[in-house]
């Protein structure tokens, strides 16, 4: 990655309007994705100067800045069981305290851990002009014009658990699932290799049913058939898991 | 663009390109225990302290650490060799070019969490490789360390 110039902005409609008038603008999270790339960026935005970094307990659960690091949500022990666990997995500590929930959002990487977990637990993004956007849309579509990620709300759930197959810790998922329970219970299936989708029933009784719901697919690192195997053992493990859930 | 770096409580005025990242910024300044595996964030050997927190200097932009500070394996040298001289004992190292990474990741957690469990060091460690060992060497001497500390 080469950059040609970098700005750190404090103010947020500043950074905002940085990111429509100029061409190419690019913005940085955790900036550990962008250094991979192998292109050349004119001008990057850097987001750390913006005050997105914490995490708030409101009375509905937790607005979690954008800025927040994958290490801060693994040692916040009021985050959901769910969320917590599916950054457990990503990378080794040092990448955790960089990359951001911000950045792993809005990538919409197909193999994300982070968007399976945020998906079953039916977050809402929060961006700087658009403002709300539930996050299965935007797993769907994206978004149609640049803005600024603040923050993501995640309401506060009775239980939720988090199931991946990982070839080794910390390698990349080949099947991974969510399951959060508040009235009813929403289930998400993530790096299918397509990113997370999810469904909700009233109760947890047939792990089979369940899986017919979702489609898999055939990549380099697995065919549809055996991420179909895996996502059945997980789904089963699951509902085990989830029996002594009140 | 001039910034200010605090490099094991030693101040440093320097001037880095926009990309530049603190691996390279360091090994300039002369911390050659900072050192390039893989370039791509996944292998841990150029780990260091950024304010406390455990970063691949790899990925850190130097523009970014700008007042902040930064502990690299030079300014924690004691330490350093209380716990590798039990990974040593077990043999462990064969080119130890993981080693400066290890041990910036070991000194990390023991910061966080004096008594680790074996589990916890292996979660804690999961992101440093190492091409030669196949790591039970190494973690038997850390449970060595750990034992002792304990006692
Ligand atoms: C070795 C390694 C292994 C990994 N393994 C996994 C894994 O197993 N599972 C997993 O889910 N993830 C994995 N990841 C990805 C990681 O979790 C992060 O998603 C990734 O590092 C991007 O986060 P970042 O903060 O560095 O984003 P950046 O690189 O800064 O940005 C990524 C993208 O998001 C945009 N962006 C960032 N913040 C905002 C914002 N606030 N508003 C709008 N746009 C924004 C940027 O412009 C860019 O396009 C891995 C990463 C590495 C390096
Ligand atoms: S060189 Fe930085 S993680 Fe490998
Ligand atoms: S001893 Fe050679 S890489 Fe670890």
């Amino acid at each position: 990655m080469k950059i040609k110039e970098i700005i750190n902005p404090s103010d947020i409609q500043d950074a905002y309007e940085q990111l429509v008038s100029r061409k190419n603008a690019t913005l940085m999270g955790g900036g550990i994705f962008l250094r991979l790339q192998r292109r050349t960026i004119p001008f990057v935005i850097d987001l750390s100067n913006l005050g997105l970094n914490s995490i708030e307990i409101t009375s509905t659960g937790f607005t979690i800045g954008a800025m927040v690091t994958l290490r801060q949500i693994e040692t916040n022990a009021s985050i959901p069981d769910g969320l917590r666990a599916c950054v457990r997995q990503i990378a080794g500590v040092a990448v955790r305290n960089m990359a951001t929930v911000g950045g792993s959002v809005m990538g919409r990487y197909p193999f994300s851990d982070v968007l399976t977990a945020l998906v079953s637990l039916n977050a809402t993004l929060h961006f700087h002009k658009k403002g709300a956007v539930p996050i299965a849309q935007f797993a769907d579509n994206g978004l149609d014009e640049p803005d600024i990620l603040l923050n993501i709300c995640v309401p506060k759930v009775k239980n939720s658990l988090f199931a991946v197959y990982k070839p080794v810790y910390t390698d990349f998922s080949l099947v991974n699932l969510s399951i959060s329970k508040e009235e009813k219970y929403t289930i998400s299936m993530g790096a299918t290799p397509k990113h997370a989708t999810s469904i909700t029933v009233e109760s947890l009784s047939d792990s089979h049913a369940v899986l017919d719901q979702f489609d898999f697919e055939t990549d380099r690192r697995a065919s549809a058939e055996y991420r179909r195997a895996l996502a059945k053992v997980l789904l089963e493990d699951a509902f085990e898991e989830a029996k002594v859930w009140k | 663009m001039e910034v200010t770096l605090i490099i094991n409580g030693n101040r440093f005025s320097v001037s880095a390109a926009p990309d530049e990242v603190l691996l390279d910024t360091l090994r300039k300044l002369g911390y050659k225990s900072v050192k390039r595996g893989c370039d791509s964030t996944s292998c841990g050997i150029c780990n260091i302290h950024v304010d406390g927190k455990l970063v691949p200097s790899c990925a850190f932009l130097t523009v970014r650490a700008d007042q902040k500070e930064i502990t690299t394996l030079e300014g924690v040298q004691d330490k350093a060799k209380e716990i590798a001289a039990y990974v040593t004992a077990e043999g462990a190292e064969q080119c130890g070019f993981c080693s400066p990474g290890n041990l910036m990741t070991l000194i990390s957690l023991f910061n966080e969490n004096e008594n680790p469990t074996m589990e916890e060091v292996k979660h804690y460690l999961a992101g440093n490789l190492c091409r030669c060992s196949g790591y039970e060497g190494q973690h038997r001497g850390i449970a060595k360390y750990l034992e002792v500390k304990k006692a």
